[in-house]
């Protein structure tokens, strides 16, 4: 297992930047995910590390040596597909052995590697099935083992859940984190999925429109988000747009006077959490009336919108009573709401 | 609210009765020469009358007498294997660029390749003619009536096919298996070798029988080029009608309609052939 490096790494299609100076990375061991929404460019980079796309500027630093030119084929990178491309016309077996033949292994290593990476993820039974006669998760294991067998430098991964169903995920998801560290495999992966990003992070990569957004970990995202995209991204938040008027103190486009711990005086964006926001009239300087606009029932939260005496609305998550027996507010009930100064975020 | 239902239902039935007898027409006109020609290799009357005075299977070891239907079955078997591979061999490459690869001309260099399809098989014939003694005037190359000759133009209209065959086994293969291959450690030969033949190994199965098939049943392109003294069977079948209608000419076609049916039915084996015709 390797680092990797990428330095001002872009790739332009044309006049589109698909990826646009990306300098991130990945210490030994580390499980780094690339986040975003479809088109940021995350599975281009992915796609550009393994070797696929060939980068128009920038390095890409793996175990110290640049692969930028290199072909995919000389790399030692593991790839695992997000449809697995298992090989159709070859049992699990021969799918595994394949990456060792091209190494030109003498024939009882490969058996003795391809058990050893069977056993590795609980298919030593079904060495001789084809791929089409297993499960999803089966086949996804496969595919796992296929490129854990040939020891790669780095072990990449796209969107390797997203064609599991949703309990199988769960599962996996755990599966492949104990893996990756019982291993020490240095990874990255590509994934859209917000949830699968945070619970399989060591840290994450936000990416939006080619760029890198935040680099960091769950709580320095969540906590910290630099701009308006990763808070919006990295779970929900409420926005307000203002400026600050005086050390600590912020005020709002609808006139809220509101009061904040920590941030630049040039920001012109601040955010709180729902989860943050208290319901109920209290001394806290940050306390405003409005109305109960919505209700809407979670499960373990009720999520309130209430519109503000200032005409700007904010969303509250209230977690629910433990028996179930709390009665919700009903729209229309005039209530008075409250957060921190330290809940605040600023933002640019 | 009931009579308004029924009407659309009526016409519906009445449609279908309409597509079911216009399907029934269709296949007797086109199928029905081919029954013919099975029944009359059986009758037993030199001269062909209705109807027959009886069965028999004499015509069938007429065809092994005759040394121009057998001569004329070997040079078609020749022929047709050659053209087969050598489609193949022009015709793999060739569906890869056009699958895989961007480059300018590519939709022209598609239509060249199918236009042996469009092109009536006589002019071809024609044309070849003429080039070839063109070719043979100017290098000496005697192919006008060489085997040669025969075969490259048979494999020029095997190509349509086995480009169309392969083109579209190729653009249905994901193209992840590939890069898979790649990223497995094999470079470019060897991901073709080891991964995208095999996968695509039904169309180009498919491909080989057809190109057969579509070798061995022409005529038009054979009569031109075939030399003095050889013969291809179609041809044979021909020259035998010039001058003689018994039933040996029904019982020679039978024997070819029996291969290249089962010609094609081993190729829908491998690729459902209403896909790509």
């Amino acid at each position: 297992m390797s680092d990797l490096r990428l330095e001002h790494l872009g790739k332009s299609f044309g006049e589109f930047r698909a990826v646009d100076d990306v300098s991130l990375s990945v210490a030994e061991g580390e499980l780094l995910v690339l986040l975003g929404p479809s088109g940021c460019g995350k599975t281009t980079t992915l796609r550009m590390i393994a070797g696929f796309i060939e980068a128009t500027t920038g390095r890409i630093l793996l175990g110290g040596r640049d692969v930028t030119y290199l072909p995919p084929y000389r790399r030692n990178t593991g790839l695992v597909f997000q449809g697995y491309a298992l090989f159709p016309h070859l049992s699990v077996f021969e799918n595994v052995a394949f990456g060792l033949e091209m190494r030109r292994l003498d024939r009882t290593t490969i058996k003795a590697k391809v058990a050893d990476a069977l056993r590795l993820v609980r298919l030593e039974a079904l060495g001789q099935r084809m791929p089409r006669q297993l499960s999803g998760g089966q086949q996804q294991r496969v595919a796992l083992a296929r490129a854990l067998v040939i020891a790669p430098d780095i072990l990449l991964l796209d969107e390797p859940l997203s064609n599991l169903d949703a309990k199988l995920r769960q599962e996996v998801r755990v599966e492949i984190r104990e893996l990756q560290k019982k291993l020490g495999l240095t990874a990255v992966m590509v994934t859209h999925d917000q949830e699968e990003a945070l619970s399989m992070a060591d840290r994450l990569v936000v990416m939006n429109e080619g760029r890198v957004q935040q680099i960091g970990t769950q709580r320095e995202l969540y906590n910290h988000p630099q701009n308006r995209f990763v808070a919006n991204f990295i779970g929900r938040t409420n926005f307000f747009e203002g400026a600050v008027t005086a050390p600590g103190r912020f005020r709002s486009a609808g006139g809220l006077d509101i009061a904040f711990a920590a941030g630049a005086a040039e920001r012109r964006l601040l955010a709180v959490r729902p989860e943050k926001i208290r319901l109920g009239r209290e001394a806290s300087p940050n306390c405003f009336p409005g109305v109960v606009e919505r209700v809407t029932y979670l499960g373990s939260q009720t999520e309130y919108q209430v519109r503000l005496a200032s005409g700007e609305a904010v969303a509250i998550h209230a977690q629910n009573a433990q028996n179930g027996a709390d009665e919700p507010l009903a729209p229309g009930l005039p209530v008075h709401v409250a957060w921190d100064a330290e809940s605040c975020q600023l933002l640019d | 609210m009931r009579q308004t239902r029924r009407r659309p239902l009526t016409s519906l039935r009445l449609g279908g009765a309409a597509l079911r007898a216009v399907t029934a027409v269709t296949y007797a006109v086109m199928l029905l020469p081919i029954v013919f020609v099975c029944w009359l290799s059986f009758f037993k009357n030199e001269l062909l009358a209705f109807p027959p005075e009886g069965y028999t299977l004499r015509w069938f070891s007429q065809i092994w007498a005759q040394s121009q239907f057998a001569e004329g079955f070997a040079t078609s078997l020749e022929v047709g294997i050659v053209a087969m591979l050598g489609g193949l061999v022009l015709g793999v490459p060739a569906s890869l660029a056009l699958a895989r690869h961007a480059f300018r001309g590519k939709e022209a260099t598609a239509t060249l390749l199918t236009a042996p399809l469009i092109v009536p098989s006589i002019v071809i014939g024609t044309a070849l003619y003429i080039f070839f003694i063109e070719v043979e005037i100017v290098t000496g190359w005697p192919l006008t009536g060489s085997i040669v000759g025969l075969a490259l133009a048979h494999i020029l209209i095997t190509i349509p096919w086995t480009v169309r065959l392969i083109t579209a086994s190729l653009l249905g293969l994901d193209p992840a298996l590939e890069e898979a291959a790649m990223n497995l450690g094999a470079d470019r030969w060897r991901t073709l070798l080891r991964v995208t033949l095999p996968v695509i190994r039904p169309a180009v199965v498919a491909a080989a029988l057809f190109s057969f098939v579509v070798s061995f049943g022409n005529l038009e392109i054979s009569l031109f080029l075939v030399a003095p003294g050889t013969t291809t069977l179609p041809i044979a079948i021909l020259q035998y009608l010039e001058w003689k209608i018994d039933p040996t000419i029904a019982a020679v076609s039978l024997v070819q309609i029996a291969i290249i049916a089962a010609g094609m039915l081993l190729t829908n084996r491998f690729v459902k052939l209403s896909q790509v015709v």
